[in-house]
């Protein structure tokens, strides 16, 4: 299996927040329904205190626990074997909200009028139609890129690169996060 | 159809990428706006709130007028109430069909089955009151106080709780932070504790993606005892490194859902109880009293 991932570049990330905007108008998603969102965080533990923007999306996680919260069988979410994508079944998801319980990143959503939950499955209706998924391809500052993660990790390693490892919980997770520089 | 005649697919189309030869440094977005091929929304939150208010106005109209109507109605056990209250039970616990059928190997049809644990929940609930008729002071009336705060917690589920989950969405800023001198072979031992119980448990299944469901309880539950142990092992673990912050409101999310288990677990215990004390010891409910329902004598 050859898992997608997004690389997340801290460095060229202006938080203009075109990858929100693009997301809610490809997923035509409605008010307070998110499937990323880019934070604004301040950083006040260097010498001086800066604004950091990070994308905060799908991890893809190798052992994806919202998958295993999922109580419906066979299970709303799934890792798909062709690209590594969690993805899920909006036609039946019964609005129990386990797996929004479980996921430690916070990054899947609930649709309250529709009563289903909404993750990033990294476009993947645009992907097989040969796109790019959204946020990706209308990204002003390139800070987007989107691929297998062996490549986006080799090409994070050539530029010499240092790879933000958020692997807080053991979900071993895909998205690959740029280090910014100071 | 597009402007240029072709049929497209009923989404917007973010059909810019700035890396295309030709594309300008503004995204071009090409919006389609016909309507969404989503599936229809769920039961309307008016639909339902209106329900509930008619529900509720019916069982305070009951309560007004039945000092009025003849003893019948002042009397749960009469042909009248008792059928109201065994109709009611039975609403309440076909409501119960809901958990199992998401948990069963089944395809399609939860939804549906969803529906009909909101509606036939608050239904039930409904004739039950009115099948209590007043006798809230006896024992039944804790059934009475059950079927209330079964009502309460699933209307804060459905109504408050889902719908502030937004707040949530990226709430753990620390989640997308740098690791930083954080043990994680623990999540490894786990992991590999969890794959060799599960090699006895399912041994085509994959601990990545893996979670117990009804099945593997009733096959195996020893082994599914063993394997859960150590999924809240790594639930407790995974909870303990969140940093986001415990307010009340998040509380209330978490345990709202506890909440309406245990006092569905009341009432199928109580209701039990009920229905065996009043079938088969009718003298002992009627307390020396007149029996004047249908019972079986011994």
């Amino acid at each position: 299996m050859t898992q997608l991932a997004l690389l997340i570049d801290l460095q060229r990330c202006t938080g203009c927040r075109s990858c929100e905007a693009a997301c809610k108008l490809e997923n035509r998603l409605g008010t307070d329904v998110f499937r990323t969102r880019v934070l604004w965080l301040e950083d006040d533990t260097g010498p001086t205190p800066r604004l950091e923007f990070v994308k905060a999306v799908c991890q893809q996680c190798e052992r994806p626990a919202c998958v295993r919260a999922c109580p419906v069988v066979p299970k709303v979410l799934h890792k798909r074997d062709t690209d590594g994508i969690v993805v899920f079944d909006t036609s039946r998801c019964t609005g129990c909200q386990e797996c929004v319980k479980a996921c430690p990143y916070h990054a899947i959503s609930f649709d309250y009028e529709h009563q289903h939950i909404e993750k990033c499955t990294l476009c993947h209706e645009r992907r097989d139609q040969g796109l790019e998924p959204a946020c990706v391809s209308v990204c002003p500052g390139r800070a987007l890129s989107f691929g297998p993660v062996e490549e986006l990790r080799t090409r994070a390693d050539l530029q010499e690169r240092a790879i933000r490892d958020v692997d807080h919980f053991g979900l071993r997770p895909s998205t690959v996060y740029l280090e910014g520089q100071p | 159809m597009h402007p240029n005649g072709s049929a497209r697919r009923g989404r917007a189309h973010l059909a810019a990428d700035v890396s295309a030869p030709g594309a300008g440094v503004v995204p071009r977005v090409e919006a389609d706006l016909r309507p969404r091929t989503r599936p229809p929304a769920e039961l309307p939150d008016r639909v339902l709130r209106r329900y509930l208010a008619a529900l509720a106005a019916a069982v305070v109209v009951w309560y007004v007028v039945r000092p009025l109507l003849p003893g019948w109605a002042g009397q749960p056990g009469s042909p009248v109430l008792h059928a109201v209250g065994v109709l009611g039970a039975l609403l309440l616990l076909s409501t119960l069909l809901f958990p199992y059928v998401k948990r069963l190997r089944q395809r399609g049809g939860e939804r549906a089955v969803h529906h009909w644990h909101i509606l036939a929940g608050a239904t039930g609930a409904a004739l039950v009151l009115v099948h209590a008729s007043g006798y809230l002071a006896k024992a039944p009336g804790l059934l009475v106080l059950a079927v209330l705060g079964l009502v309460a917690s699933g209307t804060y589920g459905r109504l408050v709780a889902a719908r502030l989950r937004y707040l949530e969405f990226a709430g753990d800023a620390a989640a997308f932070g740098a690791v930083i001198g954080q043990d994680r072979q623990v999540f490894t031992d786990l992991a590999r504790a969890k794959t060799a119980v599960l090699a006895r448990l399912e041994p085509s299944a994959a601990e990545a993606t893996f979670g117990l469901n009804l099945e593997h309880w009733i096959r195996r539950p020893r082994v599914a005892w063993e394997y859960w142990r150590l999924a809240c092992a790594e639930e407790r673990l995974v909870t303990n490194r969140r940093t986001a912050p415990a307010s009340r409101l998040y509380q209330a999310q978490r345990t709202w859902r506890l909440a309406h288990i245990a006092l569905v677990t009341l009432l199928v215990v109580g209701l039990g109880a009920h229905v065996v004390t009043v079938t088969f010891f009718a003298g002992y409910a009627a307390e020396a009293g007149e029996v004047y329902w249908w019972y079986l004598r011994r």
